[in-house]
């Protein structure tokens, strides 16, 4: 169990979403319990990482967001190997427990990393950067082992920004950021959400929220874009922006840009109870995410859970 | 520095470096027979303009197959960031509400019967009952022997229901016909 009052209560958020996911839609059962396990045991993780994690070494975070460039972006990331092999380490039976299917790739990866022929901060900074030659030269034998660590390093870079993104947040909001990747690690955007009304209600006003809420796919953390804008291509759709939903499901949708057709999953927080952890809504849309794909429109971000050949 | 997006862009699209929940050894059936059972709506966001008054808030009007199926108030514009007043709120009873007049009803003096009359003859009926008082009633000149064309004996009353337009429209052709009792249902 975890210790610290945060990570329990995400924790029993997690727990409360995804059961409430599988009650309406059991049909999600193979999807959502390994991913919202994995998620569970990156919240876990969360203050032993804290605990991990030294200042950021940049003192120009400000100038870097107001000309548009990512607090992480292009920047070595050797101050977090310590926490990066401390998180693969914690993370890895998880993913071996939940996915037999790759206990094998795991295992390797775990040896090589433990040998040290395996350096996670590299791997994760060309993860980040998009330049992936990293990871094809340190996997030379199976595709199944390539693409493994692929995940691997994903989950495991997901795993410590999430726990340094939250330190970076408010800089981020007060410095203003209009694209459509992330202001702190530059990924792209995993769900959106549409915000519930502010708390301040009017006697003469009604409604109020719905502003539009981008979710990074990698570090988690949130910024407000116009709400007819698309995170791939930049461009608003004022006249043509076009979302799909399933007749009976309030508050669920995915949204479609007519420009680039790519397409966000959305959840419409006025219109739902359920408890926000994003990263498992994400996945609990899974179907929304074969109908796009059917539809011809690709994810802004390939995830397992939305890659289904 | 300068970031280049096409390089985001391949690690987020491509999906050349991934598992595929096939690869996970997760059974991919349930989800895409479930998905292919749904019933699926398209809907288009489109922004307009509240008509109601001059504050002019901006909504997001959803259209679904050529209908108007739901308002809101525009988060993003900065005057009413998603609240909208009762009027604005109610724009949707306007065009779908089932309970609406869509034809006009008519009840005669004196009867407790309405009655559903053709939009032609409701027309003929207003423009001659008004041509026929204004004929009788028009004061063209007031006791000073000034022109002032005025028509006391008809009073005419907007509506909270008309938009920004309708009501100029209506204003002007009251003035026009020398009413000078005018009045408005939301003035209150």
């Amino acid at each position: 169990m975890p210790t610290n009052p945060v990570a329990a209560n995400v924790e029993r958020e997690i727990q409360s979403l995804s059961a409430g996911i599988l009650a309406k839609r059991p049909q999600l059962e193979g999807i959502v319990k390994p991913f919202a396990a994995l998620f569970i045991e990156k919240a876990r993780l969360a203050e032993d990482l804290n605990n991990q994690l030294g200042p950021l070494p940049l003192d120009s975070i400000g100038t870097r967001l107001s000309e548009g460039v990512p607090v992480l972006c292009g920047i070595s990331f050797s101050f977090l190997k310590q926490a990066l092999d401390y998180a693969f380490t914690a993370l890895a039976p998880a993913v071996k427990s939940r996915f037999p299917a790759i206990v094998s790739a795991i295992d390797r990866i775990e040896t090589e990393q433990r040998l040290g022929a395996l350096d996670l901060s590299l791997l994760a900074e060309e993860y980040l950067g998009g330049g992936l030659s990293g990871i094809r030269e340190a996997a030379p034998v199976t595709e199944l082992y390539r693409q493994s660590l692929g995940f691997v390093v994903q989950l495991t870079l997901s795993a410590v920004l999430q726990s340094l993104a939250p330190s970076l947040a408010a800089r981020a909001a007060e410095i203003g950021w209009d694209h459509g990747h992330c202001p702190i690690c530059g990924s792209m955007p995993l769900i959106s959400f549409l915000s519930q009304p502010p708390n301040t209600p009017s006697e003469y006003l009604v409604g109020g929220g719905g502003q539009r809420y981008l979710h990074c796919a990698m570090c988690g953390h949130d910024w407000h874009v116009r709400r007819q804008f698309c995170a791939a291509c930049e461009k608003d759709s004022s006249d043509q922006h076009m979302y799909f939903k399933a007749a009976d499901a309030a508050g669920e949708r995915v949204d479609i840009c007519p420009h680039c057709a790519h397409y966000l999953p959305c959840v419409d927080l006025r219109e739902t109870d359920a408890p926000a952890h994003l990263d498992t809504m994400a996945v609990g849309l899974a179907h929304l995410d074969v109908l796009a794909q059917e539809k011809g429109f690709h994810p802004m971000v390939r995830t397992p859970w939305n890659t289904f050949a | 520095m300068e970031v280049n997006r096409r390089e985001f862009l391949k690690v987020s699209g491509s999906g050349v470096i991934g598992l595929s929940l096939l690869q996970l050894g997760v059974d991919v059936r349930p989800v895409r027979a479930y998905a292919k059972a749904l019933k699926i709506e398209g809907t288009k966001e489109i922004v307009s303009v509240c008509p109601f008054c001059s504050v002019s808030c901006h909504i997001i009007a959803h259209v679904r197959g050529g209908k108007l199926i739901s308002t809101e108030g525009d988060p993003d514009y900065p005057i009413n960031q998603g609240a909208l007043c009762a009027k604005g709120a109610s724009m949707l009873s306007m065009t779908r509400n089932e309970n609406r007049l869509k034809k006009p009803m008519y009840r005669a003096p004196g009867s407790a019967k309405w009655e559903e009359k053709t939009w032609e003859w409701t027309f003929e009926q207003i423009a001659s009952r008004v041509k026929k008082v204004r004929d009788k009633d028009l004061i063209q000149k007031d006791a000073s022997g000034r022109t002032v064309n005025r028509l006391e004996s008809l009073f005419f009353i907007g509506t909270s229901h008309a938009d920004n337009e309708e009501c100029a429209a209506a204003h002007q052709m009251v003035r026009g016909l020398g009413i000078v009792h005018v009045d408005h249902q939301a003035r209150t």
